[in-house]
C-alpha cells in the first residue's frame, strides 16, 4: 500500500466514532486493574500510617528523598537528549529506506526489545568491567595502560539506559518522518534553498511532533528505571524506583512508598500537561500513535 | 478471514473458556475438598529460589512428601506480597523463607502465626534460633574474599582492617546491613562489642575507602565481581564463592571476622494449612534434615546435632561448624529490627553525599 492510498480514505474521526464501543473492554480492564489500584496507592500515601500529610512532610524533610527525585529527573532528561541525538539520524535514514534495507534496519531497532532489561543491563556490565570487552580493546589499541574504571558510573549508566530506550525514540520519529511530504523539500529546493536550509527550515520543523512524542515517551519511561541504575550507576545515581522499592518491599513502609510514587506520578503528569500545552492536545495523542500528519 | 469463520471460532473459544473456568473452579475448590479429609492437597512455600530452592527440595521437601504424601510447590517470596495477602486475608503461602532480619520485622508487624513449640522441638538448636514467630534455619557468612589473580597470596587480607588498607578495588554490598558491621570491625571495634552499632563511626570508616569501593547490589552480581576480578578484595556471602572456588575459579575466602546471617522460616498469618505447615517447619529443624541441607548448599545448620552427621570436608565449608563459628559472630537481629528504617535512611544519605 502506498502513502497516497492511505491518505485518500483515512478519516480517523469517523472510524473512532463508529467503533468507540470497541474501547469499552480495554477501558474496563484499565479501570479495574490499573486505575483502581493506582487510586488506592495515592490514597494510601495520605492515610498510612495516619491520616494527613505525614509522609509528604517526611519526603520534604529528608535530603535523601529530594536528591533522589532530582537525580531521577536529571538522569531521565540526559538520557532523552542523548537518545534524540542518536535516534534522529537513524530515523531519518530509515524514513528514506525501502524494501529489504528498511526491514533490516527495522530489525536492528526492534529485536533488542525482545531481550529483558535485566539481561541487557548485565550484558553492559560485561562490556564495561575491568577485564571487559571495552577495556581489552582500549588496552590492545594502546589507548590506556591501566583498565579504565567504568563501573559503576555515569557513563556506563547513560550508555545502558540510552541503549534500552532508543527504540522508543526511533519509532515515533520514524512514523512522523515517513509522513512528511517529500514534495515540500523539492519545493524548497526549487525556491533556491540549499540542503541545509531546506532541512533546518522545512524538514526539522515538520519533524518536531515526532521529536516531542519520542522525547515524552523516553523521558517518562526513564523516570521509572530501576535495575539499570542499580547495576550500572554509582551510589550517587540512586533513582526514585530504588528508593520506592526499599520502602515497599524491604521496609514494608507502604505509606511512604505510596507518597514517593505519587510524587513521581505528579511529576510525570505535570510534564505531560506542559507537553500538551506546548504541542496542542489532539496532536499529542495521535503523534504518539504515529498517525498525526496523515490526517 | 471471513466473518462466519470468525464467529464460529469465537464460539468455540467461549466453550473452551467455559470449560477452563470449570477446571479452575474445581482446582480452586480442591484445597477445601482435601481439607475435609484434614490433609491439604499441597503446601506452598515461598523461597528465595535458585540453589536454595534446590537444596530445600533435595532435603526437607523430599522427606516431608515421603512421610505425609503432601506435595510441596515453591514460589517467589517478596515481602510486599506477604503483607498484601495478610491484609486482604487471602493467604496463598503456607510457609515463607526469607532473611531473618526481615522476618523478625514481619513477626512484629503481625504477619506470622506464632510458632507452636509443642510441635517444633528446640532440641539441639543453637541459642537464639527459636523465636516467637519464626525460626532461624541456617547460617551463611558475610566474609572476607579476594580474587587470587589480582591479589598475591602474601597480600591476601586476614582481617577487615587489611581489606580496608588494600590499595585496590574493594567490593561491598550497597546496603547498611552487615556492611556497617564489617566497617566497624575494620575500624578496630572488638567483635564482641559490635552492638549496638555506632552508625556514625561505621560511616566514617566507609568514608575512608569511598573512592576504592565498587558496590555490588545483588548476590549473583556480588559473586561475579569477585570471580571476574572486577574487584580485588571485599565482602561477599560464602554461598556465592564456595562453588566457584571449588570449581577452580580465581577466588578465595575465609571465615575470620565473618558476620553470620541466617535464613528464617515463618508461617503467614491466616494460612489454611497451619498444622501441616507447622509439621514442615518442625521437620526442617531436625538434625537429619539440617545435615542433608548443608550437604547440598554451604549454609551451616542451626541444629548443632546435625554437625555430628557431617564429614570433615563438608564441615570446613560451613559457617556454623564448631571451628568456623568461633571466628565470627552472629548478626544482632533485634538491633536491626529496632533501627532498620532509620539506618537505611542515614546510609542512603551518606551514599548520596
Amino acid at each position: 500500500m502506498t502513502e497516497g492510498e492511505i491518505r485518500s480514505d483515512y478519516q480517523p474521526w469517523l472510524i473512532s466514532r463508529r467503533y468507540a464501543w470497541l474501547l469499552a473492554a480495554p477501558a474496563l480492564f484499565l479501570l479495574v486493574f490499573f486505575l483502581w489500584p493506582l487510586i488506592r496507592v495515592v490514597v494510601r500515601g495520605f492515610v498510612d500510617p495516619s491520616f494527613g500529610l505525614t509522609n509528604y512532610r517526611q519526603i520534604l524533610a529528608s535530603p535523601v528523598h529530594l536528591k533522589v527525585l532530582w537525580n531521577t529527573v536529571t538522569t531521565a532528561a540526559i538520557v532523552t537528549f542523548l537518545c534524540l541525538l542518536i535516534a534522529y539520524p537513524v530515523a531519518f535514514a530509515m524514513a528514506r529506506a525501502k524494501g529489504a534495507r528498511l526491514q533490516i534496519m527495522a530489525a536492528f531497532v526492534i529485536v533488542p526489545l525482545w531481550t529483558s532489561v535485566v539481561i541487557r543491563s548485565y550484558a553492559w556490565m560485561v562490556v564495561f568491567q575491568r577485564r571487559g570487552v571495552l577495556n581489552d580493546a582500549l588496552s590492545a589499541l594502546g589507548v590506556v595502560s591501566e583498565p579504565v574504571r567504568f563501573l559503576p558510573g555515569a557513563f556506563a549508566l547513560n550508555v545502558g539506559m540510552v541503549h534500552i530506550m532508543l527504540p522508543f525514540m526511533i519509532l515515533p520519529l520514524l512514523a512522523n518522518m515517513r509522513a512528511i511530504d517529500g514534495s515540500l523539500l523539492r519545493v524548497a529546493e526549487v525556491m533556491g534553498a540549499n540542503p541545509l536550509q531546506s532541512f533546518l527550515r522545512v524538514f526539522l520543523p515538520l519533524s518536531l511532533p515526532g521529536i516531542s512524542a519520542g522525547g515524552l515517551l523516553v523521558f517518562m519511561m526513564s523516570l521509572g528505571f530501576y535495575i539499570t541504575p542499580a547495576l550500572l550507576g554509582g551510589p550517587q545515581h540512586m533513582m526514585a524506583a530504588v528508593l520506592i522499592e526499599q520502602q515497599a518491599n524491604g521496609l514494608l513502609n507502604w505509606g511512604l512508598a505510596s507518597a514517593l510514587s505519587t510524587v513521581l506520578l505528579a511529576v510525570t503528569i505535570a510534564i505531560y500537561l506542559v507537553y500538551v500545552r506546548v504541542t496542542g492536545g489532539s496532536r499529542a495523542a495521535s503523534d504518539t500513535l504515529g498517525g498525526g500528519e496523515r490526517s | 478471514m471471513s466473518r462466519s469463520s470468525e464467529i464460529s471460532r469465537s464460539i468455540s473459544r467461549r466453550k473452551a473458556i467455559a470449560s477452563l473456568g470449570a477446571t479452575a473452579a474445581l482446582s480452586l475448590a480442591a484445597p477445601y475438598l482435601a481439607r475435609a479429609q484434614s490433609k491439604p492437597a499441597q503446601l506452598v512455600v515461598a523461597t528465595g529460589g535458585g540453589k536454595l530452592d534446590d537444596a530445600y527440595k533435595a532435603s526437607v521437601f523430599k522427606v516431608f512428601t515421603e512421610k505425609t504424601g503432601i506435595p510441596i510447590v515453591t514460589t517467589a517470596n517478596p515481602a510486599a506480597k506477604l503483607k498484601a495477602m495478610v491484609e486482604q486475608n487471602a493467604v496463598e503461602w503456607d510457609v515463607m523463607q526469607g532473611p531473618a532480619e526481615d522476618l523478625i520485622v514481619h513477626g512484629r508487624n503481625g504477619l506470622f502465626e506464632p510458632i507452636d513449640y509443642g510441635v517444633v522441638s528446640k532440641t539441639g538448636l543453637v541459642d537464639g534460633a527459636a523465636h516467637e514467630h519464626f525460626l532461624l534455619t541456617d547460617f551463611a557468612a558475610y566474609h572476607i574474599a579476594w580474587n587470587t589473580k589480582n591479589v598475591k597470596p602474601e597480600a591476601a587480607p586476614k582481617s577487615w582492617a587489611d581489606v580496608w588498607a588494600y590499595p585496590g578495588r574493594i567490593g561491598i554490598w550497597k546496603r547498611p546491613f552487615q556492611t556497617l558491621e564489617v566497617a566497624l570491625l575494620a575500624d578496630g571495634v572488638p567483635i564482641d562489642k559490635l552492638y549496638p552499632l555506632d552508625i556514625e563511626r561505621g560511616l566514617k570508616s566507609l568514608e575512608k575507602i569511598k573512592s576504592k569501593i565498587s558496590w555490588w547490589e545483588r548476590g549473583a552480581q556480588g559473586g561475579q565481581v569477585f570471580v571476574d576480578g572486577e574487584v580485588d578484595v571485599g565482602a561477599i556471602w560464602n554461598g556465592r564463592v564456595q562453588e566457584p572456588k571449588a570449581n577452580g575459579a580465581a577466588v578465595d575466602f575465609h571465615f575470620n571476622q565473618a558476620i553470620l546471617v541466617s535464613d528464617a522460616w515463618g508461617i503467614p498469618k491466616g494460612t489454611k494449612n497451619k498444622s501441616a505447615a507447622m509439621q514442615l517447619v518442625a521437620l526442617n529443624m531436625t538434625a537429619a534434615v539440617q545435615a542433608e541441607y548443608s550437604k547440598k548448599i554451604p549454609y551451616g545448620p542451626v541444629n548443632l546435632d546435625a554437625l555430628k552427621l557431617l564429614d570433615a570436608a563438608t564441615l570446613a565449608t560451613l559457617p556454623s561448624s564448631e571451628e568456623n563459628f568461633k571466628k565470627g559472630r552472629q548478626l544482632d537481629l533485634r538491633f536491626w529490627a529496632d533501627n532498620g528504617p532509620a539506618t537505611v535512611d542515614r546510609f542512603n544519605k551518606w551514599l548520596l553525599s
